[in-house]
């Protein structure tokens, strides 16, 4: 576990209990949907630092790399098992490019929500619009 | 050293983005947050998904976010 | 080769749907026309399918060089891989056929909506995924497009009650979700692995979990909490099921206690050998039972105490996953099926009350039986089904889950059941007194409505119960098999 790895984790820890406070405490709807956001962000965050590897290489592979590839037409590469000994682990990668378009559009469907709810009770603490759910007929 | 200090930065904008009064102080600081982050992602050797959060993070949530707040609180129609 | 098309078809193919309804959005035949045919494909699909595995792209099983990767099975699956056994079948093929039931019902309505339907589709493609998927990270994506689909459902009733249930599901969804998707982080860190068989071989294989992987096991356990319904998010989802148009509920109540039944199947085969797991379980699961036949005797709506019920029975299902020992898990699992069925005809008469009445209230509703005698008898069978009494099925399925939790060493919890079942019973003769038997009513009933197509799908469904309570080992023997094949 290198030392960036450790504050990275910490931050994302951060982020985390940032995003829940503001979901659970804060009294404006446009404020929890931050919140939301921010438990997103650093949910990510977890991800992304669990496969850095410290002076290593961005895993971007070109398209050399394919198998029926001649290794005279790029010998001023690396070989494949030299390259992935030193690239940072990818497949988090993949799972972090999903979660933020799942993060963006959920975000888009609660501000529009956020909205029309006010529009019906011209304001946006949660207080005042959720106070009857109860009781409501 | 320069990413200890945008791990730092990141954290304390959290912070201040979720407590700030002002919604549109509050959408920028976010911004602002999700830019360092994206940042951050390149540090952790992950350039791609650096572009996306800086693309989604920093010029298309907060569009949605001032969008939302506008016709919230500046669009009083009827 | 033809049978490795036909496993993704069943999510690939309601999407198509999905996107082609909406596309045709307002204009109202093509509309139909799409929907009848992708509902015919949609039946059948399940059905053709062979059992087996599909491997997304190829990528086999291969082996994993345990001593430079340092992981800790010999070998693995390199790809994405959809597993379809004889429990799926009989999940997907009850999902296609109430999905199916529904959609007729809402494209008989005067004013189609192409994007109500795509909605729908798109909720049973996640259901299908949900259900089939054996990698975890497919899994989590699909939950999520559930979430939306199912907040969109409700919003499209377009009451301001609606649109509140809807923003508090959908908060909860997002803290869930990245609970969910949290531990799925921790556990590819600690063990590397995505897939779901592959993750269950190396936790047995690396001896005592380590404290990384239980802070992963409780944040996967709060997802599972939200996305069954279970106590503390019971007030959540009985919101959305009374806020739904009735016919929606139906599905929004089967759905959810399907992905109850994947998601509790597949997190007891990861974390086998943990039994604070399924002590949790139990525990909230018991919460859920005493507080949705509690909450639901004293509701005056007779949507909202269908959707109290659904809860306290989703309860129940959690209770006989959660005892453990194949038996009860088997037993939970078959309780499931029936209870769907009951509380689908239920929401159905509800709906067609709503459609008649315009109002649910119970104290305003009255003298049903002149109107539509044939549901009010439908809805006196359903009750009867869904409280345990012989010979529909709800009677073969409790009857085990007692049995089951007697033999695991807690009788106390058959006691449970029973109580729930008269509370059930109690709470929904008392609805079917004042909508069909009470004298005197305050509201004229739409004489148009005559609801040939409600009618007939509740028909369909009750002899579906009597058919399930009569043959119960059709049904059971297949669930039986496959639990303890699992190893659970």
């Amino acid at each position: 576990m290198e030392p960036f790895q450790v504050g990275a984790f910490l931050t994302a820890g951060i982020l985390v209990i940032t995003g829940l406070w503001a979901v659970i405490m804060m009294d404006n709807i446009l404020k929890k949907v931050i919140g939301a956001n921010l438990i997103g962000d650093g949910v990510n965050l977890v991800l992304i630092g669990i496969g850095y590897r410290p002076g290593g290489l961005v895993p971007e592979v070109t398209h050399q790399f394919h198998a029926t590839a001649v290794p005279s037409s790029f010998s001023h590469f690396l070989a494949f098992n030299e390259f992935a000994n030193q690239a940072s682990y990818s497949l988090p990668f993949a799972l972090v490019l999903t979660n933020i378009v799942i993060g963006a559009s959920t975000l888009s469907v609660m501000l529009a929500l956020s909205v029309v709810l006010y529009h019906k009770y011209h304001t946006l603490s949660v207080q005042k619009i959720f106070e009857g759910m109860e009781e409501e007929d | 050293m320069f990413d200890y200090i945008l791990l730092f930065v990141v954290a304390l904008s959290a912070v201040l983005a979720v407590i700030q009064e002002n919604l549109y102080k509050s959408i920028i600081i976010l911004g602002f947050e999700s830019f360092s982050l994206a940042a951050i992602f390149h540090f952790l050797l992950a350039t791609d998904v650096a572009a996306t959060q800086a693309i989604l993070g920093a010029a298309l949530i907060p569009g949605l976010f001032i969008v939302a707040l506008y016709k919230t609180t500046q669009g009083r129609d009827e | 080769m033809f049978n490795s098309t036909l496993i993704p078809l069943m999510v690939v193919f309601p999407l198509i749907a999905a996107v082609l309804v909406n596309f045709m959005h307002q204009k109202n035949m093509s509309v139909k026309i799409i929907a009848i045919v992708s509902s015919i494909v949609v039946i059948l699909v399940p059905l053709m399918t062979l059992y087996g595995v599909h491997l997304f792209s190829g990528h086999i099983r291969t082996e994993s060089f345990p001593g430079i990767s340092k992981l800790l099975i010999p070998d693995v699956y390199m790809g994405i891989v959809y597993s379809y056994g004889a429990l799926q079948k009989i999940l997907l093929a009850l999902l296609t056929v109430v999905t199916v039931f529904v959609v007729m019902l809402s494209i008989t309505r005067k004013l189609i909506s192409g994007v109500y339907v795509a909605m729908i589709f798109i909720s049973l493609a996640s259901v299908s995924a949900i259900i089939l998927a054996d990698d975890f990270f497919n899994f989590f994506v699909f939950t999520e497009v559930l979430t939306v689909a199912q907040a969109a459902l409700v919003i499209a009733v377009k009451e301001t009650k609606s649109h509140k249930a809807a923003f508090k599901y959908m908060i909860f969804g997002n803290i869930s979700g990245g609970s969910i998707l949290l531990g799925i982080a921790l556990l590819l860190g600690v063990y590397g692995l995505l897939n779901m068989t592959d993750l269950s071989n190396a936790i047995k294989a690396g001896g005592a979990l380590q404290p990384v992987a239980l802070t992963a096991v409780a944040l996967i356990t709060v997802g599972w909490l939200y996305e069954s319904g279970l106590f503390p998010f019971h007030i959540v989802k009985s919101n959305m099921y009374e806020n739904a148009i009735p016919e929606t509920a139906a599905l929004l109540q089967l759905q959810s206690k399907f992905v109850l039944v994947a998601m509790s199947i597949a997190l007891l085969r990861i974390f086998s050998g943990y039994p604070l797991l399924k002590s949790v379980m139990l525990g909230f699961a018991i919460f859920t039972v005493v507080i949705g036949s509690v909450m639901g005797l004293q509701q005056t709506d007779l949507r909202k105490l269908l959707s109290f019920v659904a809860v306290g029975q989703a309860g129940l299902v959690a209770m006989g996953i959660g005892l453990g020992t194949p038996f009860s898990i088997s037993a939970g699992v078959f309780h499931a099926i029936n209870d769907v069925l009951s509380m689908a005809i239920l929401f159905f008469v509800a709906g067609f009350i709503l459609e008649s009445y315009k109002t649910t209230k119970l104290d305003q509703l009255g003298e049903g039986l002149k109107k539509a005698p044939l549901v009010g008898l439908i809805m006196f069978l359903a009750t009867i089904a869904i409280s345990g009494v012989p010979p529909f099925n709800s009677y073969q399925s409790e009857l085990r889950l007692i049995q089951s939790a007697v033999q695991a060493g807690y009788p106390e919890l058959g006691i449970l059941v029973i109580l729930l079942s008269v509370a059930t019973f109690v709470a929904i003769i008392k609805a079917f007194y004042m909508i069909f038997l009470k004298p005197g009513t305050n509201i004229e009933a739409d004489p148009k409505v005559r609801g040939t197509m409600h009618k007939t799908i509740i028909v369909i469904l009750i002899v579906m119960c009597l058919f399930i309570g009569l043959f119960p080992n059709l049904i059971y023997d297949p669930i039986y098999n496959t639990i303890v094949a699992l190893g659970v």
